[in-house]
């Protein structure tokens, strides 16, 4: 912004030089002119006073002459005292008008004599030619003759003639007055020569011709200086003039760019909100005032905290502050109750703006409203415990069943035994040893009974305390609940697990084991695999446990292997899978326990057989 | 410029071919304000050392702008050194006194105030007194910004000299056209003027002020006065005895003449011109027609100056 300034500024200096130039100029031009017009002035009297010295046979109105005299020297005053003239120098300017000034002074003090003497021979001329009828002598018509040519005849020795006359004796009293006037006329007329003569000597005319040539040469030397100056002006006036509007383009491009920003954050799906330094709210763009329900009228003044829902602490508020004030940047999500009263989720970064001296001026807000993608996530987890509920009820079935096989013997043995106890007293051949050797047995069943519904109640039970738990009971708290059928299929679980305690939920492990061996199982028994054998090895490696859950059913098909972790993927017939199992297990691992669960295709050797078969790993934190 | 000099030539020879003699101007422009305290000055004997002197004490502007005595007398009765020439129509002289030593009036007008036969003061005395006088001090206020200074003294002083013109004698209004504001014996009179050559020296609008002239041409002007004329200033043998030529306007009222106001009569001043300057001995007639020619040459009192007067 301070760059049009300086170019403003420079803009009106040249414009004030190239005024105050052009004036200077304009006054030089002007000042020429008069100077020269007085010059001339000065040049026509010269030639004035040179025609009153040569028309001395008349009488004249002195007034004229004078006249010229006071105008003369009014204008050499002028020109001396003249501003412009003292600043022309060279060429011996100065010293030629002062030699100038000197002359024509000489030459007005000729004038002032040549005035009496003109006066005086006029008077003397006159009355000779009135008187030259009277005299007698004839000596007299020689001078007279001499008298009528003298002005025509410069061999005329003047002092001689005067000479001549002295000696010229005469008795009349006219020729004694004629030859008086005669000798003051040639006195005179010798007088007037030598001042006609001293005048011609200051050659005046010669040099007022050189000074005005002087004065023409050194004043176009100045004038054509001012003239350079004024266009040198001009030029600098048009470069800034240029300057001017390629920096106003500059700023115009700049306004269009900013315009292009400013539409750019206006438009943004991003809500953007500009406060100044007290958090008061300055701009707020479209995307605020759809996502708010507040218009921008509404929003301008007022502070953000108009959408502060009261889900945040006062540390958390505390803390955003802290790292706004100085100088950092904030990100962080944002639970806002906008005007409708709706909850809104706002990921956002809050900026603070540093001016030049790196104070903050304003803060820029951007956020985006995430609400949509927190209610996603949010109906996910929602989803997940359905199907993690739909997985356990699926289990409950395959567990039911379980019980159902695990209570038919108890059932039929407390039956029996009760049978027989009944029987054996009607014949009474029961004795207190067989009665009591039943009791124990019935009662042994119950407790089995008992502690079969214990297992299936604590599998059901809702996973909150994380406890210490041992791998080993765990994975055959996962093998009774399901194992009521293996050995009809015939398939062998061959255990090598090591003695291993970790820390978490032990229920969600045994739902992960049983749902492996589950899948395990129907593999198999759908294969129809001669000797099957499931391997379940657990071991511990540094800080993780390593389970692997090995069966011999040929591996899972390539085609299947990547998915077979996703939800409702299921290779089974619709009635058997429900497709969710996998993934459950899945999930357990991979985002309660931290782990990692992969199937891998491997070799298995059972009774001098060598399988292929699918191989969950399925490696653990211990804590 | 060849054509430009030979219309020069032409004009100035038009011009020098018209009348010797040229009437005074009817109107002449002037500050009233300034005039009226000029005349104020002019009569205030404060401009001399002890407050008798005034300038209007040897230019009686009732009677011709002179004193009527051969030598002025000054401060405590003492006599000048050259006869008082007149105040009227002093602007129309190339230069001021008889020697010429005052170029203007300006120059002029503080030479009788520091002549010590004359008002014998200085500004710095009569600026100090004229203060005093309040009234006065006012009025030069509302003319001159900076108030009374030497200066704004003499530019009154001056400005008040220049509207002493006499203007329409009866020879200027001959001039204008009117053929008979002169009687014949006047009109033949100028005739003889001018055929004699008196108008040799006396031309121009004051009849004379505009030359200086060696006094004693012909003959030895007999006086007893050393003064060398313009001599004096200039120190060359040829300036001896040269003085301005005085002006013949109100000749009639400004007896005695010459600059040593030797002669009281006209007709005795006029022979004895014609006896020193001309080398002429002329007819007795011829001599009383000049004298009513020259006779002709008062003019009228400017309007400022009533006859109270003195």
């Amino acid at each position: 912004m301070k760059k049009p300034i300086i170019v403003a500024l420079i803009f009106v200096i040249v414009l004030g030089f190239l005024a105050y130039n052009k004036y200077d100029t304009k006054e030089k031009i002007e000042n020429y002119f008069m100077v020269s017009n007085k010059i001339g002035k000065i040049y026509t009297i010269n030639n004035n006073f040179d025609i009153f010295l040569s028309s001395i046979d008349k009488y004249n109105n002195f007034d004229i002459i004078q006249n010229d005299v006071i105008s003369v020297q009014k204008d050499l005053n002028y020109i001396i005292i003249n501003r412009s003239i003292n600043n022309l120098k060279g060429l011996d300017f100065h010293k030629k008008l002062n030699l100038l000034q000197k002359d024509i002074n000489a030459k007005i003090k000729i004038i002032e004599k040549v005035k009496s003497y003109n006066a005086i021979l006029n008077n003397s001329f006159r009355y000779l030619q009135k008187i030259k009828s009277d005299t007698t002598s004839k000596e007299i018509d020689d001078v007279f003759v001499v008298l009528l040519t003298v002005n025509k005849n410069s061999e005329i020795n003047i002092a001689k003639e005067i000479d001549k006359i002295s000696n010229i004796k005469v008795s009349s009293k006219v020729d004694k007055i004629f030859l008086q006037h005669v000798k003051i006329f040639f006195n005179y007329y010798k007088s007037l020569n030598q001042l006609l003569e001293l005048s011609n000597s200051l050659e005046l005319n010669k040099n007022i011709d050189e000074i005005i040539t002087i004065y023409d040469i050194l004043s176009h030397k100045n004038i054509n200086k001012a003239h350079i100056i004024v266009s040198m002006l001009f030029i600098l006036l048009i470069l800034s003039v240029i300057l001017f509007l390629y920096d106003s383009y500059n700023i115009f491009k700049k306004q269009k760019e900013l315009n292009r920003f400013k539409n750019t954050i206006e438009n943004s799906d991003n809500v953007v909100v500009i406060t100044n330094l007290n958090q008061d709210i300055t701009y707020v763009n479209k995307a605020f005032t759809q996502s708010t329900g507040y218009t921008y009228i509404e929003s301008i003044g007022k502070k953000p905290s108009i959408l502060q829902s009261g889900s945040h602490s006062k540390e958390f508020y505390k803390e955003l502050n802290e790292t706004i004030y100085s100088g950092k940047k904030w990100m962080g999500t944002f639970i806002n109750i906008v005007k409708d009263g709706h909850k809104q989720y706002e990921r956002s970064s809050i900026t603070p703006v540093l001016n030049d001296r790196g104070e903050i001026i304003e803060f820029i807000a951007i956020k985006l409203d995430i609400t949509k993608e927190i209610e996603a996530q949010n109906s996910l987890r929602e989803q997940e415990q359905i199907m993690m509920h739909q997985s356990k009820m699926a289990s409950m079935g395959e567990m039911l069943t379980n019980i159902a096989h695990q209570w038919r013997q108890p059932l039929s043995m407390i039956s029996t035994t009760a049978t027989g106890v009944s029987v054996q007293k009607n014949y009474n051949i029961l004795t207190d040893e067989i009665l009591l050797k039943s009791m124990d047995d019935i009662n042994e069943s119950v407790q089995f009974l008992s502690n079969t519904i214990e297992d299936f109640r604590d599998y059901f039970k809702p996973n909150k305390d994380k406890v210490k738990f041992d791998i080993e009971s765990t994975i055959d708290k996962s093998l009774k609940l399901i194992e009521f059928d293996f050995k009809y299929i015939n398939l062998e679980v061959v255990k090598n697990i090591e003695k291993i305690e970790l820390y978490g939920l032990p229920r969600e492990l045994i739902q992960v084991v049983m749902n492996i061996l589950k899948n395990s199982k129907d593999v198999l028994k759908e294969k129809n695999i001669k000797d099957k054998v499931i391997q379940i090895t657990a071991f511990e490696d540094g800080e993780n446990i390593v389970m692997s859950i090995h069966d011999n059913g040929g591996g899972v098909p390539n085609d299947v292997i990547e998915k077979i972790f996703e939800p409702y993927f299921t290779t089974k017939h619709q009635s058997q899978g429900t497709g969710i199992g996998l993934y459950m297990s899945y999930e357990i691992i991979i985002k309660h326990m931290n782990g990692s669960i992969e199937v891998l295709n491997e070799k298995i050797q059972y009774k001098q057989n060598e399988y292929i078969g699918a191989n969950f790993k399925i490696t653990i934190p211990k804590v | 410029m060849n054509i430009m000099f030979v219309i020069l030539i032409m004009l100035n020879t038009i011009i020098l071919s018209e009348e010797l003699i040229t009437p005074i101007p009817d109107n002449i422009e002037y500050d009233k304000q300034k005039v009226a305290l000029g005349k104020k000055l002019f009569f205030d004997t404060r401009l001399s050392a002890d407050d008798t002197i005034s300038c209007a004490s040897c230019h009686f502007l009732n009677d011709g702008g002179d004193d009527n005595i051969a030598l002025p007398f000054g401060i405590g009765g003492k006599i000048g050194s050259i006869h008082t020439p007149t105040v009227y129509n002093s602007r129309y002289n190339l230069a001021q006194f008889w020697d010429g030593r005052a170029a203007n009036l300006k120059e002029q007008a503080s030479g009788p105030i520091h002549s010590p036969v004359e008002m014998a003061t200085n500004f710095k005395d009569i600026i100090k007194k004229l203060n005093k006088d309040k009234k006065l001090v006012e009025e030069f206020n509302s003319v001159y910004k900076e108030g009374i200074t030497k200066y704004s003294i003499i530019d009154a002083i001056v400005e008040f000299e220049n509207v002493l013109v006499t203007p329409n004698a009866p020879f200027d209004k001959f001039l204008k056209g009117d053929n008979n504001a002169l009687d014949s014996l006047e009109k033949e009179g100028f005739e003889l003027f001018k055929e004699y050559g008196c108008i040799a020296c006396h031309n121009g609008v004051n009849i004379g002020g505009n030359l200086f002239q060696k006094v004693g041409v012909v003959k030895k002007f007999k006086t007893k006065l050393k003064n060398l004329g313009k001599f004096n200033l200039t120190n060359d043998k040829n300036d001896k005895n040269y003085f301005k030529v005085p002006s013949l306007r109100n000749i009639d009222k400004t007896a005695p003449y010459f600059h040593d106001g030797s002669v009281d009569n006209l007709k005795d001043a006029v022979l004895i011109m014609f006896e020193v300057q001309l080398g002429i001995d002329p007819k007795d007639e011829d001599i009383e027609k000049i004298v009513k020619f020259l006779q002709s040459l008062n003019g009228e009192l400017p309007s400022i100056i009533q006859k109270s007067d003195k």
